[in-house]
């Protein structure tokens, strides 16, 4: 290895831009736009299946490059993908809450999917934190959801080895938040300690190791702005968000209530499929298993892969295993 | 990879000092690589520690056949090693719980002083008051920083401790590019397994919480200090816009009703038009109303478990 070499290939991968797939918005309400991505396979007779990704990353992390992507991988299986990019919330949007985001923002994309096909429902799939607002909004809408799939999302937020939600128990929220956004550096900071040496130190050294190859410095430096490039979070639904689920664990009580109606996870009857990471720093295997438990699906199905939270998106394995098993198991319903 | 155990963690400096300012002798003009000093720097601290642990382990006489001597003598390694790795983490992360530079000495009151505890009377009580509780408040930020701070000192003291008992004595003996790396990613695994149990524990959580708790405190007196300020200039406050910008989402609220009431009555949309794929080909079936029903297997409820790499 030269450093030379190095430095060139770290040059060069600056303006590395993630994204692969062709896509056209179809859709915008506020910062939210709505997308769909051009087929790339023979159609699957399956109904279209929407990504609702969290609102704390940028949802470009599901089509990377064309080799670290999960749309593309689904693209590949004939399926009709949606996503929700929620943009980046400013100070216009502090008083934007939870219902917000179902009732308005998730609701307006899925009645314009059911309309441009005529359909009565659709397929939803919720990445992480857009898992637990797919899980509220399959309660809220359970005729609008044909099938659910939850990809690395908290369920039971007060499983032993969470150590996020230990730390934000006494956190007062309230006046954290105040009236404005929390800024995505500040919850950048806090995921980073929770694994400060080897996401801060080791994966730069790790670099380092291996010779400057230009792709994989460019993967590297895709994954790097992804996991930077934070929108702040509008102020009300944060507070909401870490209030009721963090700290108070209602989801998994069936204590939440959400636009006057109350939100129980056994009225969830659709099919149900529940990938789980079991290396998963942010979001523990046992919070997102405890779905099965909670879940009144008489068809449920929890896939528990060998990856981490970020790697059941991007790494290698996971293009090989999730997209055909998600494809499948839609396919089969 | 370099047969030469060194040069892989050496040519890390030429990149430190890109982070520092110097320009690269190659790459494109003017362009740095300012975030990789303190990576670079810390790989450098650690081969240097592991150089310095090599030539200690090498000039110890061995005791072949002598259990009791071994022992001491895998002891005294780990000592030394404790001891020079404990250090250069422990330094790296000396500011990891510090607020940003914005804020720094200065801000600090005294507890006792006139300006902490002097009474507010008059015409600046409530400015007083306001100043008096952003001190207190920062004086708790700056103090459970330091809580924070002492607990993660400790953490790597024990990690460190922790990978001395690790070391194995032969392959330090001879060391490769490998070994380095290795035990570099030893080093980082035992001061991460250190860290999970101090952050997981109570203390560890309370201070946490006080440091973020004092500094929303700290924040909100010091916004309230400066909305006072933007008043005397008639400027807009935080407090009208926000107060515009809830009456804007009320009135947003009443649009989307009623835009979205003449939707709600009619029966679904299934008679609409089906669209054209947006991709290339033309597809055929895929926008066909599909039918509701139920699943077309029998209830059933499967875990499956997958998976040995990643």
């Amino acid at each position: 290895m030269t450093d030379p070499g190095l430095y060139a290939a770290l040059a060069a991968a600056r303006h590395a831009a993630a994204g692969c797939s062709d896509k056209e918005e179809v859709s915008r309400d506020g910062k939210l736009r709505l997308y769909r991505y051009r087929s790339i396979a023979k159609p699957a007779r399956a109904a279209p299946l929407l990504i609702v990704y969290a609102l704390v990353n940028r949802p470009y992390m599901m089509d990377l490059q064309e080799d670290r992507s999960l749309i593309r991988g689904l693209l590949a299986q004939g399926l009709d993908v949606y996503l929700i990019d929620w943009g980046y919330p400013d100070g216009a949007d502090r008083f934007t809450t939870i219902e917000d985001y179902l009732e308005r923002f998730i609701q307006g994309c899925v009645d314009q999917i059911l309309r441009t096909h005529g359909l009565e429902n659709l397929n939803l799939l919720g990445v992480c934190q857009g898992g637990v607002l797919s899980l509220c909004y399959a309660a809220l809408h359970p005729k609008r959801v044909r099938n659910l799939i939850t990809m690395v999302t908290p369920v039971d937020f007060h499983t032993p080895a969470d150590l996020l939600s230990k730390w934000v128990r006494k956190i007062d929220i309230a006046a954290w938040v105040g009236d404005g956004n929390v800024s995505g550096d500040t919850l950048n900071r806090l995921f980073l300690s929770l694994m400060p040496f080897r996401l801060t130190q080791q994966k730069y050294v790790e670099l380092l190791r291996g010779p400057p190859e230009p792709k994989l410095v460019e993967n590297f430096m895709r994954v790097e702005q992804w996991i930077f490039d934070s929108p702040d979070q509008a102020g009300a639904a944060f507070r909401e968000f870490v209030t009721w689920f963090y700290q108070e664990n209602r989801l998994a009580l069936n204590r939440l209530n959400i636009a006057g109606r109350e939100i129980r996870l056994e009225t969830l009857k659709m099919p149900m499929l529940n990938l789980v990471g079991t290396r998963d720093h942010l979001v523990p295997p046992a919070a997102s298993l405890a779905l099965e438990r909670l879940a009144g699906s008489g068809d449920f199905t929890a896939l528990q892969l060998d990856l981490g939270h970020i790697g059941m998106y991007v790494s290698a394995r996971a293009q090989r295993e999730v997209p055909p098993a998600i494809a499948q198991w839609l396919l089969s319903r | 990879m370099s047969s030469d155990p060194w040069r892989q963690w050496q040519a890390l400096l030429p990149l430190g000092a890109f982070g520092r300012g110097a320009a690269p002798s190659s790459g494109a003009p003017g362009a740095e690589v300012p975030g990789f000093a303190p990576f670079a720097d810390s790989a450098e601290r650690f081969a240097a520690a592991f150089h310095k642990f090599v030539a200690a382990a090498r000039q110890r006489p061995s005791s072949p056949g002598d259990a009791t001597a071994a022992t001491e003598d895998a002891a005294a390694a780990a000592a030394t090693a404790a001891d020079s790795f404990g250090n250069f983490l422990r330094e790296h992360f000396a500011g990891f719980f510090k607020l940003p530079g914005l804020f720094g000495p200065g801000m600090t009151a005294s507890p006792g002083s006139a300006f902490t505890d002097g009474p507010a009377l008059g015409l600046g009580r409530e400015q007083l008051l306001r100043a008096q509780r952003a001190a207190e408040a920062w004086n708790r930020v700056v103090q459970a920083q330091a809580r924070l701070q002492r607990m993660l000192a400790d953490t790597l003291r024990e990690a460190a401790t922790a990978f001395g008992s690790k070391l194995p004595q032969a392959s330090i003996d001879l060391p490769t590019t490998e070994t380095i790396n290795r035990m570099y990613d030893r080093w980082i695994d035992c001061a991460e397994e250190a860290y999970a149990r101090t952050a997981h524990r109570e203390d560890f959580c309370d201070a946490l919480s006080e440091y973020v708790n004092a500094g929303s405190h700290w924040r909100r007196e010091s916004a309230a200090g400066l909305e006072e300020l933007v008043k005397l200039w008639d400027l807009p406050t935080r407090g009208e816009i926000n107060t515009l910008t809830l009456r804007i989402r009320e009135l947003e609220a009443e649009l989307l009703a009623r835009k979205r009431q003449p939707e709600a009555s009619p029966s679904p949309a299934r008679s609409a038009k089906s669209p054209r794929s947006p991709g290339p080909a033309k597809r055929a079936r895929s926008a066909e109303p599909l039918a509701v029903g139920k699943p077309k297997r029998p209830a059933k409820r499967r875990s499956t478990r997958q998976g040995h790499t990643s």
